[in-house]
């Protein structure tokens, strides 16, 4: 059998195991990737040669970070401070909170949004006698909204922007006003789907939420003084990153050594909390896709996809766009923004595209595709066992009912915005 | 020196129908920390604890909230343990129960204990209950 062929049935078998979830995904990938230098596809070297070490890096950078600062109690402090604008008014609560939810996302990862949020979101609806199934859904979509906003919100879009050179201003810039827009209407949303849960009475029992004391919820103000300082300073490098011709692993890493410096936590503690199983998955997804790319396959699919959009830079752009969304609906969407980092870049090699609105198509269908099924992020199935432990089921019908057409209607939207903002 | 000859030879124990109101009586008054759970041939089927009940009275949002010092009194405690107090004690035991046997050595009590952070061990024969051991009644007879 040539190589071509095995690359293609190791690639393949390993997004069908990886999607299937029987068995963990990271001893998948790296099978896979194993498989590659086993089999003499790729040699040793250019196997870690293909690890993007900067994505890797940014990673470890901000979990280190966020491991940190998660121990202040901040993100507890801003959940409950923004829910009592709420005043009463159930739809008010779900706006508040879906857009902290979304806020919090584009800077933390969507799992632990969702880890923070969702508790204190069960406390809220108990104390107010209230489902807590809308809220805690609004927020999960906005998880996945709000992650799309930043270069460090979604790990797709930390790959897109180590592949394509794309800054956290580029990003901001890009992106972070759409997505604002689309956390706004969201809420607005989801009211459609539980016109009956919206309608309980959420003011009778506000007092109680009233008395819920933020202030309690700052663990460590000593801490929390540090971890801002270091946090803000970071975030300010991030802005400027390009200019001052630093890469983004550079800057969480050295936000991360900085805050492990200054508040004195031994980072035997930080890194134990880093997720070592998903950077490896990436590693090894790297790996995969060098070998797949270094057989044709990737040239291969890169030209079919030019054939079918006759060298159309808008239509390419809806092709991703949409292919990207619905993928991401069932698959995971790491897996497949690895996969299509390559197929971008060739399609850029034979075409003279500007590129940029083909690496935000794929931006926004590969994040907002996260919504489409409870399956599409880990975000969405960490927030339905919460609510499954506390005795609440919701089904993966459930789930698509109110997910599947917010992705549809977001990926509408976004193909509004990129056709007016970037190819029109 | 066996376990048999250190053991606590106390049979106090419920079965799993008895209610959570009751255990928790004897556990006060028997100054315990768990108390073995038997079925009708006194068989150690599980064992229920003081943590355990506590833990069932707290509301379901605590034990994923970070830190829930922000959230006042309600009464939420006592509303939860009202809720719970005639359940039976099945719903809530430890079904995977550590025993041991009462011909085994000290020393291997000793470790168990210590390795599983066990404050009760029921003490068996053939898998009927005989006693119980707890690490203060080891470490005591040990010191004497």
């Amino acid at each position: 059998m040539n190589q071509t062929i095995i690359a293609f049935i190791i690639f393949i078998t390993t997004l069908i195991f990886v999607s299937l979830e029987k068995i963990n995904r990271t001893v998948i990938v790296l099978c896979g990737a194993l498989l590659f230098i086993l089999l003499k596809i790729l040699n040793q070297h250019e196997a870690f040669l293909a690890i993007d070490f900067n994505t890797i890096g940014l990673l470890t950078g901000m979990m280190v970070m966020v491991s940190i600062i998660k121990k202040t109690g901040l993100f507890q402090y801003l959940a409950i401070k923004i829910s009592k604008f709420a005043k009463g008014n159930i739809f008010y609560l779900l706006f508040s909170l879906s857009i902290i939810s979304g806020i919090l996302s584009s800077i933390l990862d969507n799992v632990t949004t969702i880890i923070l949020i969702i508790p204190i979101t069960l406390a809220i609806c108990e104390n107010l006698e209230i489902s807590p199934v809308p809220l805690i859904l609004s927020e999960i979509f906005a998880s996945n909204i709000g992650g799309t906003a930043t270069l460090i919100g979604d790990p797709p879009n930390i790959i897109i922007g180590s592949a394509a050179h794309l800054s956290f201003m580029d990003f901001i810039i890009n992106l972070a006003p759409f997505i604002l827009v689309l956390l706004i209407l969201l809420p607005f949303f989801v009211r459609l789907f539980f016109k009956k849960e919206m309608s309980q009475n959420a003011s009778k029992n506000w007092k109680r939420i009233e008395k819920f004391d933020e202030n309690k919820a700052i663990e460590d103000p000593l801490l929390l003084k540090k971890s801002l300082i270091s946090f803000f300073i970071t975030i300010t490098v991030f802005i400027f990153h390009h200019n001052l011709g630093l890469e983004a692993a550079t800057v969480a890493l050295s936000g991360a050594t900085l805050l492990l410096l200054v508040s004195g936590i031994d980072p035997a503690d930080s890194l134990l909390e880093v997720e070592w199983s998903t950077l490896f998955f990436f590693m090894g997804l790297f790996i995969i896709i060098a070998g797949v790319e270094k057989v044709g396959i990737i040239q291969w699919l890169s030209i079919k996809i030019i054939n079918l959009t006759k060298e159309n830079l808008p239509l390419t752009t809806m092709v991703i766009l949409w292919i990207s969304a619905l993928s991401c609906s069932f698959i995971n969407n790491i897996s497949y923004t690895i996969s299509m980092v390559p197929i971008i870049h060739n399609i850029g090699a034979v075409t003279s595209f500007n590129l940029n609105p083909i690496w935000w198509a794929l931006s926004l269908g590969a994040c907002l595709g996260g919504n489409g099924t409870f399956i599409a992020a880990a975000a969405n199935l960490v927030g339905i066992n919460i609510l499954k432990r506390q005795g609440k089921i919701i089904t993966f019908r459930d789930f698509s009912r109110v997910g599947f057409p917010i992705m549809i209607t977001s990926i509408i939207l976004s193909s509004v915005y990129l056709y007016f903002r970037y190819l029109w | 020196m066996k376990i048999k000859e250190v053991m606590i030879p106390d049979l106090t124990s419920v079965s799993e129908n008895t209610t959570i109101k009751e255990t928790l009586k004897i556990l006060h008054l028997q100054r315990l920390f768990g108390l073995p759970v038997v079925n009708n041939e006194q068989n150690v089927i599980g064992i229920i604890s003081e943590s355990d009940i506590i833990k069932a009275c707290l509301p379901g949002y605590y034990k994923e909230l970070q830190n829930p010092s922000f959230l006042p009194d309600f009464n939420q405690f006592s509303k939860q343990a009202k809720k719970i107090a005639h359940l039976p004690v099945k719903e809530f035991m430890i079904r995977k129960v550590y025993t041991i046997e009462e011909n085994t050595s000290r020393t291997e009590a000793a470790n168990l204990l210590f390795r599983k952070h066990l404050r009760i061990l029921p003490v068996v024969r053939e898998g009927k209950l005989v006693g119980v051991l707890t690490p203060s009644s080891l470490g005591k007879h040990a010191m004497d």
